[in-house]
């Protein structure tokens, strides 16, 4: 017919297209899930002890790409009796260890272990680490469960 | 009131005058001398027990020395600084004979000479690892103004707290400077430039 109801039609059609458009919405939405933190260890090393030395440190980087924080609340090598948080800490001119609790890590932020600063404690080695080997820290996260990374043992003099 | 201001301004004269004094008299006698608190050099001769179990006596190094006091249970700090001043001295473009790196143990009841020999042949470049009885380490200590302290950990280890000064004693064995634990590469790169000029 002559008359074609193009009101009508692009109504109908607009509302097709509102339809279409919902499930999408839905979609979108679903998708929008709450910030997490995602972490990241990078570069995770220690230092050779002279042989029947039973104390060691290992040093890692923590990267958290994610939005949101997460915290180190316990490391474990199974090279070692016991693995705990350390830091170092100067008064004045003495230096002396003591523990950590956990370590925050920032959303989007890192964190470093570095000579001189916060480590992996280990004492009670039953197999002194030398140049070369490898290890496995198993660190565990309040929000991103257990991690287990591998390191490796550098010489003494190198970092 | 008038006298009030007189005398306030008076006194403000008097005070100016004596600091005038002070900061402008000529220094009476030689500049001193940096000494410990008990009016006793820095440092000073010892013998210790070297890793071969025989007695080391101080007047052996015969070069200028750094000299660090930590244990080796001590998984950071002492490592990190060994490390660095092997590293600074490589950096100093000289042979390793130029200075001596010093290691002595706060910690004699564990560290014996077998372990400040291997703890000292970790770093793949000469360092002298030096233990002794407990009450010859704590003469040597003394002499220095090194603090240390056992603080106990879980499990029944012990860490010590224990100064983390490096100090730098001339090639006749008198103190010259030390390096604190926080003073950069830089800093420290020169003052053992100076020691070993």
């Amino acid at each position: 017919m002559a008359a074609i109801d193009r009101r009508g039609g692009s109504t109908r059609c607009v509302s097709m297209k509102r339809i279409a458009l919902l499930p999408l919405v839905f979609l979108a939405a679903c998708n929008q899930e709450p910030a997490a933190p995602n972490i990241r260890i990078d570069d995770v090393w220690a230092r050779a002890v002279a042989p029947g030395q039973t104390s060691g440190a290992a040093y890692m980087t923590i990267v958290n790409d994610g939005g949101a924080p997460d915290r180190l609340v316990k490391v474990n090598v199974s090279l070692a009796k016991m693995t705990m948080l350390h830091g170092t800490t100067m008064t004045g001119d003495v230096a002396s260890m003591s523990m950590v609790d956990g370590i925050d890590v920032p959303a989007g932020g890192k964190v470093e272990l570095k000579p001189g600063g916060t480590h992996v404690m280990m004492t009670g080695l039953t197999v002194p680490l030398s140049v070369g080997d490898r290890f496995f820290v198993d660190l565990q996260f309040a929000r991103s469960g257990t991690k287990t990374v591998g390191g490796k043992v550098v010489a003494a003099g190198e970092r | 009131m008038r006298t009030m201001r007189l005398v306030l301004w008076s006194a403000v004269a008097i005070a100016m005058a004596g600091l005038a004094w002070l900061m402008l008299r000529p220094a009476a006698g030689p500049m001193p001398t940096i000494e410990s608190s008990g009016g006793v050099a820095i440092g000073g001769t010892f013998t210790l027990t070297g890793a071969d179990g025989k007695p080391f006596a101080s007047s052996q190094l015969g070069k200028p020395a750094a000299i660090f006091f930590g244990f080796t249970h001590c998984p950071d700090v002492c490592p990190t600084t060994l490390a660095r001043l092997t590293k600074l001295r490589r950096q100093l473009g000289k042979s390793d004979e130029a200075m001596a790196i010093v290691f002595i143990t706060v910690d004699p009841e564990r560290d014996g000479p077998a372990q400040v020999g291997a703890y000292s042949g970790l770093f793949g470049t000469p360092v002298v690892g030096l233990t002794g009885s407990p009450a010859e380490i704590d003469q040597v200590k003394k002499s220095f103004g090194v603090y240390s302290e056992k603080t106990p950990m879980p499990g029944g280890d012990y860490g010590v707290a224990h100064t983390a000064t490096v100090f730098l004693m001339d090639r006749n064995g008198a103190f010259q400077s030390t390096i604190a634990a926080e003073e950069n590469d830089a800093a420290a790169l020169a003052k053992l430039k100076r020691l070993t000029a």
